[in-house]
């Protein structure tokens, strides 16, 4: 008997092509066709037809005489067939045969983090997220996708929002106006960006209008910020300090006076009377506060649908007189002109205002850290005091009387097109551009620091981008066929224009402006274009739904390349094999739903590091001569420069088991970057400092292993939860010369030491570079080889003084005796989420962590290096203090001739931990009882972030990084007093028309 | 479309648009100027590891190795950068200006290349002094294709080119070549091109050389004249005297950015209402103790803050007074733009004293050395025999040009560092190449004892 029929998704009735159709305790069995149709033969009427299909449940069915038998096949889960942005592009998550991670807009909404980018930390396996610090509205992250390949051109991904290349943070998008971000990881995925798309791109989706009756949202929430005080190191007391200095002077100088640098004036500070004991801790830090107001407009009529939305962000920092406010603007809008043509725009604007403090190194929180407590805050006078002699500036007078005004203003928009030439092929262009205009406004009094006259400087910069994009796609099938094509041309150019004006002598403290300045000692501006040219084709093939065939090229022109290589091609490819499609799969299919295992080679690039003009070398002006204009040569032209090269391999799998409760997926992969864009420096014979080149290799190679499942789901309690962790291994391969780069970071001023960071052949990026520290020399008889500092007629190690191991054995502690003390890469990150909602209460716990990292704990540098006229930790009580003495630290001595604190594992500490990034509890109002008020739903919670951190690190917070944002791309694991990042704990209310 | 791949710098000037007209030599030798406008390195070759330092309260490692002696390689005042980048901007000027087709450049074309000259020999003379050994470069560095990792020449080889390149300076220049004091002061002229003669020719032991091209400099129509005893403080006060003939120009108001920190390291902490410095090294013992009450040169050259120590913060506090910069903005501010002298006509004097001494001429270096000592008030030498004029002329240079860079250079000169300072080890007669340089470059090798 011939059964014949036709296989249709519950969804929509599409005709459902690749179902396997076999008859049960047979080997008979057959496929359908494009349309759905089949056509297969059985033995007798009695027998049973089993339609199978992935991401479908099941089903039997025994025709019982029937010859034409139509199944409709029911969705199993709507996960695997939830739509995933692709490059200029979207597609069925079942159909993705790259690296791809995906977050909804729904899972980082009303969390207290101006940037969203921030919110992806602990929920995608393979991007690590960093923030660097916790100051206001500070979009200065660190972002990784599968590691760091790039020494000098930048590790960042590429941003694209709504299809607009994007940069310099994603503060300046409201997360609650986001519909998903997707990480393009493998470079398959990526590699249709070409020259920008060596660190993984991530796409940013903002929602847009459905069509229906339109809704309205509002969205409020208040939260405090506080730091973690039980994190705060103790300092000492002014009589601590006291007795600290006088020690630490007799010991080096061999003076006893205290000098006027920590008692001024015959002893007496601020004219009081007495000495103060400030806790300069307590004086810069201060409860933060939190709060946003949303309005959110969307809906739809026949042709015309829209997004709108309004917010105000309000931020009050952790560190006095800093905040942040921002105001975002959204309008999306899409309108059917006819049935072949569809028209819209996606408009963002955004104005952001920050009043910062300097930070890190120099900044008000370090001198906090280190100031003398003999100093008061104020003088007895009411005004500030700033008469400390040891030049350390009074960190409550400087935020509070300086001006550090940061002015961003952005619009970014674009308009599209897309025409629909013939069934299967539309035309898609698109315009847009992005103005950026930001201005730091920066105002000294002549009574915020000792022995300054009032000055101000306004620095502006104005970008603009511009893009265009013209797309042609193709869709088509034809029996068991599936073929797509894309072609696409794109044209962008980056203009910035700076301006920077600063004055001094200004008649008055109470106007800002420079106006009211009568000395100008700055005036300049400069303007620089880059500009890329693109020509980009991808085509996908797919077999019966079950084995996938994608490649696509990019050829990227960019006018920061030296003329002997303008452009570039990056190819990618990928293949996909759906085992669980397979018939001999199908007995296994009734318990595994989905299994697809993915394979990806693609070659990306990195321009990043290259300035606009680099390649063709410079003669600076500003070498004048009293007064007579000076030009002379500063850049060697290097016409030779180009792309950084990435190639990746990514071999993944993705299962899904028990009706799609449990599903895994796992990526492996190797990613191999050469002709690194490395500043090498140049012997200073040549005159110039370095030249960019493209020598030098790096590689990444890791793991990325993701699950979710669904571990209740009753009518009552529904239990969810994902589990990520990702493992990189980097190492450099090549460097110039096979020569080592040493990075120095800090200065020798108070408390700080010089720190180093090594790029070395064989080891990975961010090791750190410095002496092998093994305890104290008790009594100076230890020192048993009567080892010396520096040189051959140096110091000798005394009793009190760090015991340095000399490495190559010459009885000489100095630079020959570095060696890699330490790293600052994990070996794993991850995180971990679980959601519980229980009838109207709604549970979401993220927890995220870091292993296997060192971090240098500069902020220990700064209290514990008993230099100079620093404030110390109390735990400086410990100290060596006489022969014999058997501690962990070491004797004061002012002048420290032997390098006590020195770049060494002394200051080096593990940086792994566990921290409780967010929790919320959210109650949904019951909506029978909404219904009476007219309101489609009320939603109260309450979110906590950064609740716990469990580390052994000492220091304030194991996640600072100093030197993260700066573009120091290596830098990484240096906590010098970073602005210090706090809990949040707030509430708010969602409410819905 | 127009094409977005091929960008001009609008704000940036690159080789191919360059040296183009007589405007660009002109900016292109000003620029090599520009390179000498940090005299506190090579005024601390000059006088560092000396009996002319003290440490005080504030000095950090690198200033006590600097007035003890004992430098290492990492020490931030060994790096020669600040030169070599000068002979990057004079190769350029050198290898490029007689290109330049623009006639315009006639006039001048060769005063140019004459000023380059004389300021690539300053910098290898200054090189050569201080290491001994080191890479003698004489070409620009145009392509990524050269070489970058020279070998050093032998000190021979570098006196020979400074030698040359200061003869090629003297056949382009004259004594007036500019209409502005600054720029007669300032730039390169004939009387400076022949004071670097003068003191290359005493290293050289040609003494009758010596002797005459510093007496072309002291009967020059250039008209340099000893300013008198009560106006000495006024060669480093004031700006470009009658005495000077090359002197670094550092000047505020042009907002160049360049600082003369010597203004910095030696001045003592500013007291309320009136800046400072930040006292990190003053005079020795030996010196203040060398200068006789009538000596006027005295309290120009070292002081005391006295009690009360107002206008300066702290009381009894040693300082050097020579370069003090300009305070502005009603006392409370301070710029470090001393002009740095690196050749005066006493120098000179007391350079051709010391040549007609080696000649045997003995009593018309007394003539000379008296006129020195005269102007400083003090009563003629009482020195006759050559070996004792030799000392009273090292002895009148120590107390005349103390803190001008000049000390180490006459020590190490006359072969007699280790006598007078006492430091006896022999590798301090060259200074250690920086360690960093050392790593960068695998050619060069380490002066011995570092």
């Amino acid at each position: 008997i011939t059964v014949s029929g036709r296989v249709t998704s519950d969804a929509g009735r599409e005709a459902l092509p690749g179902v396997n159709v076999s008859v049960e305790g047979t080997t008979t069995g057959t496929t359908t066709a494009a349309d759905g149709t089949y056509r297969i033969s059985i033995p007798s009427a009695s027998a049973t037809i089993v339609f199978s299909y992935i991401g479908y449940i099941t089903q039997r069915m025994k025709p019982g005489g029937r010859t034409q038998l139509d199944v409709t096949l029911e969705e199993d889960n709507k996960s695997l067939n939830e739509v995933v942005v692709v490059g200029y592009g979207t597609k069925d998550r079942r159909d993705v045969t790259t690296a791809i991670s995906s977050v909804s807009g729904k899972d980082i909404q009303n969390l207290p983090v101006a940037s969203p980018v921030a919110l992806l930390q602990g929920r995608t396996a393979g991007v690590q997220i960093v923030n660097n610090t916790g100051a206001p509205g500070a979009s200065n992250l660190t972002i990784r996708v599968r590691g760091a390949t790039s020494i000098n051109a930048g590790n960042n991904p590429l941003f694209i929002v709504d299809g607009l290349p994007f940069e310099g943070g994603t503060s300046d998008i409201n997360p609650n106006d986001i519909e998903s971000i997707e990480v393009l990881k493998d470079a398959a995925a990526s590699a249709i960006y070409g020259s920008r798309a060596a660190n993984g791109v991530v796409l940013i989706t903002t929602k847009r209008g459905k069509s229906g009756k339109a809704s309205i949202n509002f969205n409020y929430y208040k939260g405090i910020q506080q730091v973690d005080r039980t994190r705060l190191p103790k300092l000492m007391n002014s009589t601590e300090f006291i007795e600290l200095i006088q020690e630490q002077r007799a010991n080096g100088a061999g003076v006893t006076s205290l000098y006027a640098f920590v008692l001024p004036e015959n002893g007496i500070i601020g004219g009081n009377g007495r000495i103060s004991d400030t806790n300069w801790l307590d004086e810069v830090i201060q409860t933060g506060a939190m709060d946003n107001y949303e309005i959110a407009v969307q809906g739809g009529e026949n042709k015309l649908k829209f997004y709108l939305s309004g917010a105000l962000l309000n931020q009050k920092g952790a560190l006095v007189f800093t905040d942040y406010k921002r105001y975002t603007g959204k309008l999306n809008l899409d309108y059917q002109a006819s049935n072949k043509l569809k028209l819209g725009t996606s408009i963002n604007f955004t104005r952001g205002l920050t009043n910062g403090t300097p930070e890190n190194e120099g900044g008000t929180f370090q001198a906090a850290l280190f100031k003398a407590p003999v100093n008061p805050v104020r003088a007895i006078d009411g005004t500030y005091f700033l008469e400390d002699i040891s030049g350390i500036l009074n960190p409550v007078a400087v935020p509070d009387l300086e001006t550090r005004l940061k002015t961003k203003t952005r619009l970014l928009a674009n308009a599209f097109a897309e025409f629909t030439i013939l069934p299967g092929l539309n035309f898609k262009t698109s315009w847009g551009t992005d103005l950026v205009y930001e201005r730091d406004d920066f105002f000294q009094p002549s009574t915020s620091r000792r022995g300054t006259v009032a000055n101000g400087s306004t620095n502006t910069e104005d970008d603009v981008n511009w893009i265009y994009e013209h797309t042609l796609n193709y869709a088509t099938f034809f029996g068991q066929h599936r073929l797509t094509a894309l072609l696409g041309y794109s044209q962008l150019e980056n203009t910035r224009s700076s301006t920077f004006m600063a004055a001094r002598d200004y008649g008055t403290n109470s106007i800002e402006t420079l106006n009211a300045a009568s000395t100008p000692t700055a005036a300049t501006s400069s303007k620089r274009t880059n500009g890329l040219s693109s020509l980009f084709g991808r085509v996908g093939y797919i077999y019966a739904n079950k084995y996938y065939l994608e490649a696509s090229l990019r050829q990227d022109g960019s006018s920061k390349f030296g003329a002997n290589n303008r452009y570039a091609l990056f190819p990618a490819a990928s293949i996909g094999w759906q085992v669980g499609r397979e018939a001999f799969f199908e007995n296994l299919a009734k318990s595994i739903n989905d299994f697809k295992i993915r394979a990806s080679y693609g070659r990306t690039g990195n321009q990043g590091g290259i300035g606009e003009y680099t390649s063709q070398g410079a003669f600076a002006t500003g070498q004048g001569y009293v007064g007579q204009n000076g030009v002379g040569p500063t850049a060697i032209a290097n016409p030779d420069l180009k792309w950084e090269t990435t190639d990746q391999f990514n071999l993944g799998a993705d299962i899904s088991f028990l009706k799609s409760r449990v599903s895994f997926s796992a990526d492996v992969y190797l990613k191999r970057t050469s002709n690194l864009l490395l500043n090498v420096q140049l012997p200073s014979t040549s005159g110039f400092g370095s030249a960019l080149q493209n020598v030098g290799n790096t590689e990444n190679r890791g793991v990325e292993l993701s699950l979710n499942t669904i571990n209740v789901d009753g009518p009552a309690l529904r239990w969810t939860s994902n589990f990520n962790i990702s493992f990189n291994k980097n190492k450099i391969i090549k460097l110039y010369n096979g020569t080592d780069i040493i990075n120095t970071r800090g200065g020798t001023g108070f408390g700080q030491a010089r720190t180093f960071n090594l790029l070395r052949e064989g080891q990975a990026i961010g090791a750190f570079f410095g002496w092998e520290a093994n305890g104290i020399y008790a009594t100076s008889a230890e020192n048993e080889r009567q080892l010396r500092a520096d040189n051959a007629t140096g110091y000798i190690f005394r009793g009190g003084d760090m015991r340095f191991v000399d490495q190559n054995g010459d009885n000489i502690i100095d630079d020959r005796d570095r060696v890699v003390i330490g790293n600052a890469l994990p070996r794993f990150t991850g995180g971990f989420t679980n959601n519980l909602q229980y009838k109207n209460f709604q549970l979401d716990v993220l927890a995220q962590f870091t292993y296997g990292n060192d971090v240098y704990n500069g902020t220990r540098t700064v209290s514990e290096s008993m230099f100079q006229f620093a404030n110390a930790a109390k735990i400086i009580r410990n100290r060596w203090r006489k022969e014999g003495d058997v501690t962990d630290i070491p004797r004061a001595d002012h002048t420290d001739p032997g390098g006590n604190r020195r770049t060494s594992t002394r200051w080096l500490e593990d940086g792994s931990y566990l921290r409780i990034k967010t929790v919320t509890l959210a109650y949904n109002v019951p909506s029978a009882l909404l219904q009476k008020i007219r309101v489609s739903n009320l939603r109260l919670y309450a979110t906590a972030q950064n609740l716990f951190t469990f580390t052994r690190y000492t220091g304030i917070d194991p996640e600072a990084n100093s030197y993260g944002g700066s573009g120091g791309v290596t830098d990484l694991g240096f906590d010098y007093a970073a602005y210090p990042q706090y809990k949040t704990f707030l509430f708010g209310v969602n409410l819905g028309f | 479309c127009e094409n977005v791949t091929e960008q001009v710098n609008p704000s940036g000037i690159t080789a191919t648009n360059f040296y183009k007209t007589a405007a660009d030599a002109d900016v292109a030798i000003n620029a090599c100027y520009d390179a000498f406008q940090n005299p506190d390195r090579y005024v601390f070759w000059g006088d560092g590891r000396t009996d002319l330092f003290a440490v005080t309260d504030r000095s950090g490692l690198s200033e006590q190795q600097l007035v003890n002696g004992d430098l290492n390689a990492t020490n931030g005042f060994v790096s020669w950068d600040i030169m070599y980048n000068a002979i990057k901007r004079t190769n350029s000027v050198l290898k490029n200006v007689p290109n330049i087709a623009d006639a315009g450049l006639d006039n001048r074309r060769e005063r140019i290349l004459g000023e380059a000259y004389f300021l690539r020999a300053m910098a290898y003379f200054y090189l050569v002094r201080t290491f001994d050994n080191v890479p003698l470069i004489l070409e620009p560095y145009e392509s990524l294709k050269q070489d970058f990792l020279p070998k050093q020449a032998t000190p021979e080889q570098v006196y020979a080119q400074v030698e040359a390149d200061l003869k090629e300076a003297e056949k382009r220049l004259t004594d007036r070549p500019f209409t502005s004091a600054v720029e007669l002061k300032g730039k390169a002229s004939l009387g400076a091109v022949r004071s670097a003669l003068t003191d290359l020719y005493l290293w050289q032991k040609k003494y009758q050389q010596a002797a005459d091209a510093a007496q072309q400099v002291i009967s020059s129509p250039a008209g340099y004249a000893l300013v008198s005893g009560v106006n000495f403080g006024t060669i480093f006060f004031n700006k470009n005297t009658a005495e000077s003939i090359w002197e670094v120009q550092l000047n505020n108001t042009y907002l160049e950015g360049n600082n003369n920190f010597l203004v910095n390291q030696f001045l003592p902490l500013g007291g309320t209402g009136y800046a400072g410095g930040n006292w990190t090294l003053k005079y020795s013992a030996k010196l203040l103790n060398a200068y006789v009450p009538a000596d006027v040169r005295g309290p120009v050259t070292v002081r005391n803050t006295g009690t009360p120590g107002a206008p300066y913060r702290d009381p009894n506090t040693e300082y050097i007074n020579k370069y003090q910069g300009t305070l502005a903005n009603q006392n409370a501010l301070r710029f470090f733009d001393a002009n740095q002298v690196i050749y005066r006509l006493a120098d000179v004097i007391l350079m051709r004293a010391e040549a007609l001494n080696e000649l045997g001429k003995t009593a018309d270096a007394i003539l000379l050395l008296n006129q020195i000592r005269t102007r400083a008030g003090l009563p003629a030498t009482t020195a006759v025999s050559q070996a004792d004029v030799r000392l009273a002329i090292e002895n009148e240079r120590f107390l005349e040009l103390a803190f001008e860079g000049k000390r180490y250079f006459d020590l190490k000169r006359t072969g007699r560092y280790a006598a007078v300072t006492g430091k006896t080890n022999p590798n301090w007669l060259r200074w250690p190449i920086t360690a960093n340089e050392l790593t960068l470059n695998p050619n060069l090798v380490q002066n011995p004892g570092y």
